[in-house]
């Protein structure tokens, strides 16, 4: 009798306990933004994750300023969301976001269209396959100043705007794979770990200022950047390589416009990070439980998986 | 330690390069000792010099990834091999982004990240050829939980995390050396993260976190990822209401 009313006892606490935790939660929790007739700037807008991104802003009433570096699939992307019943204010940048003078032209472009910017999606970034070993100097460098060097310039330039703004928000697209580091990504999450540290430490800088930092990582999204991905110059002839990308590939399953809707609506409710995909959700407390034994984990799994589908 | 034994050390004559290379040399470790200030280097070569272990020294700017191919290729006419690197240079860096002067991003990231890369580059296939190469990266506290810390620091150390434990897992693979990441907050005492990070290098343990302070951030942020901006947050939410 005691023995079940203690652990009666025990079970209201623990509802107890959670119930007030979620409480505080929601009172802590600031109000939502609202995204309608604000502004928004996107890199890498024109496919894969920035164009679900653009999509799913469009879908709220955020006016645009698309950056990409491909004229084509931004012009058709800006037609598709100029139709819309809004009659949104979409811009369109060509830029090589490398480019540091480019990017100042296409920061004063978008203030001569659209007055002013609430919120920065640094979204461009590019993948390279290899081990590092075997992935040159000048690869690796090529990577880092699309994925970090690029995104501090781009902070850079427009947090200014973000700062003079009255709700404003700076979001950065990391990677499952700047939480954890497996092997043949070694540049990549060299890139995809400095923006998450770069995000996180910014945040508490600006706490207290108008803008407000989401950090994104994706797991595998259904996107062109694997497959865009050069193989590192030394892995072209290597069997084993290809076989790799291709088994990396079916990993990418999410439709980039659901993960641009779930990025969207994390924004919208100032998330400081959000996990996109359960695949990045279930690594990354993986990597929490054990940051050194994860790889050998994530190897057993994905061997005993690759067994059962040949067998 | 076999006499035969090379470490590489940057940041020579940095605190923590020069607990690094007395400990090392103590237990008659050969060494190439690197540092950007020539003077300093040469007084520590002088300290150092024994007719147990061949020190030599290295002159290269810690903010200059293109000297680190120089430097690998001089440490290896000097030793023959190398078996340990230390990658000890700092960069001091604790402002705000917004002070920052746009060249002082690069600054911090080639001390912090893009020398020792270039460096474990130029010295990879010497490291695994023994079949137990060890890289020794600093990762300090803002490589630890970025909460708080300068968003250049952080960036730069949080690179470097990502590439020690990516190129940690690549070698974990091949079995033939290992990547050793040391998480320390700067009030720890140079010659005591030396020891762990010399200790952690002999034993094999691949993440080394010294210090009750650090330890307790980082099972916080293990535990809850996102509380301490939560709590800042808040806080400043508070603050601004008030």
């Amino acid at each position: 009798m005691s023995a079940s009313r203690k652990l009666a006892g025990l079970g209201l606490a623990t509802v107890a306990l959670s119930g007030a935790t979620l409480a505080l939660r929601r009172a802590l929790a600031p109000l939502p933004m609202a995204l309608a007739g604000r502004t928004a700037v996107i890199t890498g807008a024109a496919s894969g994750i920035g164009r679900g991104i653009a999509r799913a802003l469009a879908r709220q009433g955020c006016n645009l300023a698309l950056v990409d570096r491909n004229a084509g699939p931004l012009e058709a992307l800006a037609g598709e969301l100029r139709g819309g019943p809004d009659r949104l204010r979409i811009s369109t940048h060509v830029v090589d976001v490398t480019d540091a003078a480019a990017n100042v032209a296409m920061r004063d472009a978008v203030v001569a269209v659209h007055h002013e910017v609430d919120l920065l999606f640094n979204n461009a970034g590019v993948a390279l396959g290899g081990d590092f070993a075997r992935v040159s100097a000048a690869e690796f460098d090529w990577l880092l100043g699309i994925n970090l060097d690029a995104v501090v310039d781009l902070t850079r330039l427009f947090l200014p705007l973000l700062r003079a703004g009255d709700d404003s928000a700076l979001v950065f697209t990391s990677s499952l794979f700047g939480l954890i580091a497996p092997p043949g990504q070694v540049a990549y999450s060299t890139s995809k770990f400095a923006v998450r540290g770069f995000a996180t430490a910014l945040r508490g800088e600006l706490a207290g200022t108008p803008v407000s930092v989401t950090v994104v990582h994706p797991g595998g999204v259904k996107t062109a950047i694997a497959r865009d991905a050069p193989l590192a110059a030394a892995l072209k002839d290597d069997p084993r390589a290809a076989r790799e990308r291709a088994a990396t590939e079916k990993f990418l399953r999410m439709d980039p416009d659901l993960a641009g809707r779930i990025i969207v609506d994390a924004v919208r409710k100032r998330r400081h990070r959000v996990l996109v995909g359960l695949d990045a959700k279930l690594l990354s407390a993986l990597e929490r439980a054990s940051p050194v034994g994860y790889p050998t984990v994530m190897r057993a799994v994905f061997e005993r998986a690759s067994a059962r589908k040949t067998s | 330690m076999s006499p035969r034994n090379v470490a590489v050390i940057t940041g020579a004559t940095q605190r923590l390069g020069t607990a690094l290379a007395r400990r090392l040399a103590q237990s008659g470790v050969s060494l190439a000792l690197v540092d950007g200030d020539a003077g300093a280097l040469a007084r520590l070569e002088r300290e150092l010099a024994s007719n147990r272990i061949v020190v030599s020294t290295h002159v290269a700017d810690p903010a200059d990834p293109g000297a680190a191919a120089d430097v690998a290729t001089a440490a290896l006419a000097v030793h023959g091999r190398v078996d340990q690197l230390y990658a000890a240079a700092r960069a001091d860096a604790d402002r705000a982004f917004a002070d920052l002067p746009a060249g002082e991003f690069d600054r911090v990231m080639a001390v912090v990240a893009r020398t020792p890369i270039a460096l474990v580059r130029a010295l990879l296939p010497s490291l695994v050829a023994g079949g137990a190469g060890r890289v020794v990266v600093f990762a300090e506290r803002s490589g630890l939980d970025a909460t708080g810390a300068g968003a250049v620091d952080a960036a730069a150390h949080y690179a470097l995390r990502g590439f020690a434990s990516g190129l940690g897992n690549e070698l974990a693979l091949s079995g033939r050396g290992s990547v050793h990441v040391v998480y320390a907050t700067s009030t720890q005492p140079p010659d005591r993260v030396a020891r762990a990070a010399i200790d952690a290098a002999a034993s094999g343990r691949r993440r080394v976190i010294v210090g009750g302070a650090a330890r307790a951030l980082s099972w916080l942020d293990r535990a809850f990822p996102v509380a301490q901006s939560r709590l800042i947050g808040a806080a400043a939410r508070l603050g601004v209401r008030a």
